[in-house]
């Protein structure tokens, strides 16, 4: 057993090999986590030993946010500014600025906000030493695209002694999440861009698949990246809580979003909804309180205004689910038809939500969205999409994708079931793996989406 | 010892994924260019110049615009030459269309070249996708084709043609999802055999109906230009490449004959004037050994199947014309 006595050293290596990975995509960005490090671990221990802890707790949020607005949310707000400006008939005399969005900033910022709030409730004390609070924030298998830590979660496994862990579920996982990502999302992702970046060009059908496409894809882009990094810290003997439980099955907004990149929308709920009141305070303020949540969980996504009405759609249908309080009706129903109709009613409001996140014009998006609800049963497909734009390998892919997501619903996740079954089934499939891998490996490799938020 | 004895299965595991891997791999090198694709057309265009093209022959070139536009049939009946082959491929670009073209062991008549209007401004590149599809089907590039393409700057690929057959399986791999999308689609298109595609030489339409409106507009609004073209620029390397293609046919013996395709009259906003620089630009060039014949506005909206692609009646004109212009020449001569 490979069991190191001091966990420090360990963790040194492991921090440097973050950061060196953290520094592969920018290497000046490390400078803004260095400073993020050096400043919130300095807060939170005041938080932790001050007597003004509400004003250390109250600067600290201030100063992330105001970090996270310049670098995320500064363009999007000067270009707002120059088009009004221009409605007005001015034209300013500064030029644009372009400033670049460090990557993972938007999941480290909510971490540390997260750090220092659990601090201040006293729900976690600070982290034992900088090299323990630099890993929280810069470990790298979620560094980049979460899942969004909790502090008292990760920083109770920072002072277990670990050992590698090699094991066959983290293998599986990990191969779960390359053919998610490589073989389903990417492949995808050729034809649904091939569509939704010209969607007047195409019939009702060919969007109606592009938006199936991209809901698929940013499905298996997302939570293909969150398998990989709870199967690598799985192989560091690390634990990372679940990000996606199939989402695709919810039958309501609820219980949605208790699938859907559980660690943001789990933030969002204990430190924003909750906070605001939650629904503690009569009706109309817990709409507000959802409508609020949800707008700012858009626009966390991106500094973009078809993100705030993805958001805003969200928030709508929550709204309107409470308000018919058609949660606790579904509940009682055992109809397995009005089942499905719930779920393909709300599933088909998730997908025309796709198109809000994926166009950001928005005429565009408004003729996708007319084609998308009134169809025009316009079925010739037959000179569309060529080469690697395929339509019809497409579909499969699609097929394969509903059949094993089917299946892995019925059997609560494949790699849990082949790691069950005998060594003869197992074999084959992984050869089958291996050789989806090479004749399905996409031309063009995507970079995630999720990096970009 | 533990970790060791722990990790025995996923090592296990893994190690099948590589076989399957490797299995792949072996059958890709070995089934790969027995598929029929849309591609396919390459295998037998490049076997068709290397063995079969007879001396004497006119062959033509050029993209889809070419095998919708050229009918190789009617252009033997109406001109004085005995055989004539229409060789255009899917996307066949210049620099495709010189890997051919240096790859004919014969002596033809005519080379006869057709260039979409609409790309005579622009450069272009041998992708990837086309190198490979050429190395699968046994292109080795010849001294001709190198020289020529590090002289015009496009020698960014020339070590994509020194690919290890492994790589190359590997990087052909996407044939396959191409013929699973093709097979679809023939359930669809009854015109559409893969069988014609590849093996039809004298004139393989790509599109034997007109699309209907509402398919064929949104298509015509996409491939106009946003704002309106009146001035017409020839790409450099493009005139030097021409020059090269007409040096290496008249050492063939070959007359090289560069025809620039119709514009859809529907893509109005490519104007006049632009109409009128392509035909100053062609009467201006003066090659001794390369004729010049500009079709840009043969055409009327109703030749056209789509945007670009002729229909059969706009082939029969094009082919017509053609004929006609070379038979006058080759009275002259």
């Amino acid at each position: 057993m490979l069991v190191v006595k001091s966990n420090t050293p360990k963790k040194a290596w492991l921090l440097i090999f973050s950061y060196g990975f953290y520094m592969f995509w920018n290497p000046a960005f490390i400078v803004l986590l260095l400073l993020a490090t050096g400043f919130n671990f300095y807060i939170g221990n005041q938080i932790a030993n001050s007597e003004k802890k509400k004003t250390w707790l109250t600067f600290s949020i201030v100063v992330n946010l105001l970090v996270l607005a310049y670098f995320k949310y500064f363009n999007f707000l000067e270009d707002n500014l120059l088009f009004i400006l221009r409605q007005f008939g001015q034209e300013p005399s500064w030029t644009a600025t372009h400033i670049f969005l460090p990557i993972g900033i938007s999941f480290y910022t909510f971490e540390v906000i997260s750090y220092n709030i659990d601090i201040y409730r006293g729900e976690t004390k600070p982290a034992q030493n900088l090299i323990d609070f630099a890993l929280f924030l810069a470990f790298f298998p979620r560094l980049v695209a979460g899942p969004i830590l909790r502090p008292a979660d990760f920083l109770a496994q920072l002072k277990e002694k670990k050992e590698l862990d090699f094991d066959q579920k983290h293998v599986l996982l990990f191969a779960k999440g390359l053919f998610k990502k490589m073989i389903i999302a990417d492949n995808l992702s050729f034809f649904s861009d091939f569509v939704l970046n010209n969607p007047e060009s195409y019939p009702s059908l060919v969007i109606w698949m592009g938006v199936l496409c991209f809901t698929v894809q940013i499905y298996c882009d997302f939570s293909g990246y969150s398998d990989m990094a709870i199967a690598i810290a799985g192989f560091l003997g690390y634990h990372f809580p679940l990000n996606f439980n199939r989402p695709y099955f919810a039958i309501s907004p609820a219980e949605f979003w208790t699938k859907w990149h559980i660690s943001l929308s789990s933030w969002l709920r204990d430190y924003l909804y909750i906070p605001l009141g939650g629904n503690r305070n009569g009706s109309f303020n817990t709409y507000r309180n959802l409508m609020l949540t949800m707008l700012i969980g858009g626009l966390w996504h991106g500094a973009s205004w078809n993100f705030v009405v993805w958001g805003g759609l969200h928030g709508f249908i929550q709204v309107v689910y409470r308000y018919f309080s058609i949660d606790k009706k579904l509940k009682s129903i055992t109809n397995p038809f009005i089942i499905f109709a719930a779920w393909f009613f709300f599933q088909y409001f998730v997908w025309l939500t796709w198109i809000t996140f994926r166009i950001t014009d928005f005429g565009k998006m408004m003729i996708a969205i007319k084609k998308f609800i009134f169809f025009d049963f316009n079925f010739q497909i037959e000179n569309m999409g060529l080469g690697k734009m395929s339509c019809f390998s497409t579909a499969l892919i699609l097929i394969v994708f509903v059949v094993l997501h089917l299946i892995s619903n019925k059997v609560s996740g494949v790699e849990n079931y082949l790691s069950k079954q005998k060594t003869w089934i197992l074999a084959s499939c992984m050869i089958v793996l291996g050789m989806s891998y090479f004749f399905l490996w996409p031309l063009k490799e995507a970079p995630f989406i999720y990096f970009q938020f | 010892m533990t970790i060791l004895k722990k990790a025995t299965k996923p090592l296990f595991l893994l190690s099948l994924i590589c076989m399957g891997g490797i299995a792949a791999a072996i059958i890709s090198i070995l089934w790969l260019p027995k598929i029929p694709s849309d591609f396919s057309r390459t295998q037998t265009l490049l076997s068709f110049v290397k063995n079969q093209a007879p001396s004497g022959s006119t062959l033509v070139f050029g993209n889809s615009v070419t095998m919708d536009g050229v009918n190789a049939k009617l252009f033997i009946k109406n001109s004085c030459t005995k055989t004539c082959f229409n060789l255009s491929s899917p996307g066949q670009n210049q620099l495709e269309s010189l890997l051919l073209i240096s790859s004919i062991a014969s002596k033809p008549q005519n080379i006869i070249h057709v260039y979409s209007a609409t790309d005579l401004g622009r450069q272009d590149f041998l992708s990837k996708q086309v190198i490979n599809n050429f190395l699968l089907y046994g292109y080795k590039l010849n001294d001709f084709a190198k020289e020529t393409l590090l002289k015009t700057n496009n020698a960014t690929g020339i070590s994509d043609f020194e690919t290890n057959k492994l790589t190359l399986a590997f990087n052909c791999r996407w044939l396959l999802s191409n013929y699973i999308n093709t097979n679809f689609r023939k359930l669809l298109r009854n015109d559409l055999t893969l069988d014609h595609l590849a093996s039809e030489l004298y004139y393989p339409r790509n599109y034997t109906s007109k699309f209907p409106e509402n398919q064929r507009m949104p298509l015509i609004r996409q491939f106009n230009p946003k704002t309106t073209v009146s001035n017409f620029v020839f790409d450099s390397t493009k005139l030097v490449l021409i020059q090269k293609i007409g040096d290496f046919a008249s050492k063939k013996g070959a007359k090289y004959v560069v025809v620039i395709a119709p514009i859809n009259p529907e893509l109005d906003n490519y104007k006049k004037e632009y109409f009128e620089g392509i035909d100053t630009f062609c009467k201006k060039q003066s090659f001794p050994n390369i004729q010049i014949i500009n079709f840009s506005d043969l055409l009327t909206k109703d030749d056209f199947v789509d945007h670009i692609h002729p229909s059969e009646s706009g082939a029969n004109k094009i082919t017509n014309e053609l004929a006609k212009i070379l038979n006058e020449c080759s009275f002259k001569q």
